[in-house]
């Protein structure tokens, strides 16, 4: 299956999104234990200082799905991942969300091929901060989706890049 | 000569989220090397007493799964088991990992204890069958 990625802001391929969806639900579902749905965006959140985790994905097109963790949000929910908890000033806090992100990459992967559509991920990158966001060139196709989890608020932007381009960096370069 | 678990990670936090799941698995008391990707876990290798190594797949510089080849390479470490330990789901990557490569299992994250006891059962029992008694492996595990 061939995915045809265009520059129209309302051209972000719906069956790419419905695998993120999918890809979030059955991975952050069995790290939570308890799946994540789509939600109201709270805007108080967004003042938050925040941990964000990006991970692309090239092959028959190129998406980024970066996520974005309000400071509450990423403490306990990194606590629930890896079994002990880690602060969010602390470095490792980046690291936990990268391999967090990964995981749920590693899904959307094989929801793709389940799909027919062949991709590969990039290593993730992450950035902490206050009001820190991805910043794209203009007029990309992109949604927007809002979590509700039993650990908090989050929220995911996916992005489809032009025809050959990438944010992401490929594993063992 | 202590026993040792090389465990191979880009991943600060997953290295020790491997070596918490390997604690809760029964294993008797032994040693972690760590190593943050393929280059260095080569070099790690050479450490006297590695019995048995866990690897990521996706990692800079060498993935796992290059790491895993050329490990297959070398004779003195042919029967050494690998384990690959990523968020690489689909089928085409496992088989590569285990049929290609030479990956002795394959453990997707997240994981838990008890899928990576199960894995780990599996290779002893080879290596148990194998070399009658299980020869290192037959002491890391009790």
């Amino acid at each position: 299956m061939s995915v045809t990625v265009t520059n129209q802001p309302s051209a972000f391929p719906e069956v790419v999104a419905d695998a993120v969806r999918e890809s979030i639900a059955s991975s952050l579902g069995t790290i939570l234990g308890t799946a994540p749905v789509e939600g109201e965006s709270d805007p108080e959140l967004r003042s938050l200082s925040r941990v964000l985790g990006v991970i692309s994905m090239v092959g028959e097109g190129s998406w980024t799905v970066a996520f974005t963790f309000p400071e509450p949000t990423a403490v306990t929910l990194v606590q629930q991942f890896c079994g002990f908890e880690i602060e969010f000033a602390a470095p490792e806090m980046g690291d936990a969300v990268g391999e967090l992100v990964n995981v749920v990459a590693g899904e959307l992967v094989a929801q793709l091929e389940a799909r027919q559509i062949k991709a590969q991920m990039s290593l993730p990158m992450v950035a902490r901060g206050k009001n820190v966001e991805v910043m794209m060139p203009a007029g990309l196709p992109s949604i927007d989706l809002n979590y509700l989890s039993e650990q908090g608020a989050f929220w995911v932007k996916l992005i489809a890049a032009r025809p050959g381009q990438s944010l992401g960096r490929r594993p063992g370069s | 000569m202590p026993l040792k678990a090389l465990v191979v990670d880009d991943s600060k936090v997953m290295r020790m989220m491997v070596m918490s799941g390997l604690r809760k698995t029964g294993l008797a008391e032994f040693e972690f090397v760590e190593a943050e990707d393929g280059v260095q876990a080569l070099e790690k290798l050479k450490e006297p007493g590695v019995g048995i190594a866990f690897v990521d797949w996706n990692m800079p510089n060498m993935t796992g799964l290059d790491f895993v080849k050329e490990v297959r390479k070398q004779p003195e470490f042919k029967t050494l088991p690998l384990v690959m330990v990523t968020s690489e789901k689909t089928m085409g990557k496992m088989e590569q990992a285990l049929n290609e490569a030479g990956a002795d299992a394959y453990i997707c994250k997240p994981f838990t204890p008890e899928e990576m006891q199960q894995k780990l059962d599996k290779i002893i029992a080879r290596a148990t069958a194998a070399t009658s008694g299980g020869g290192f492996l037959g002491r890391l595990f009790t």
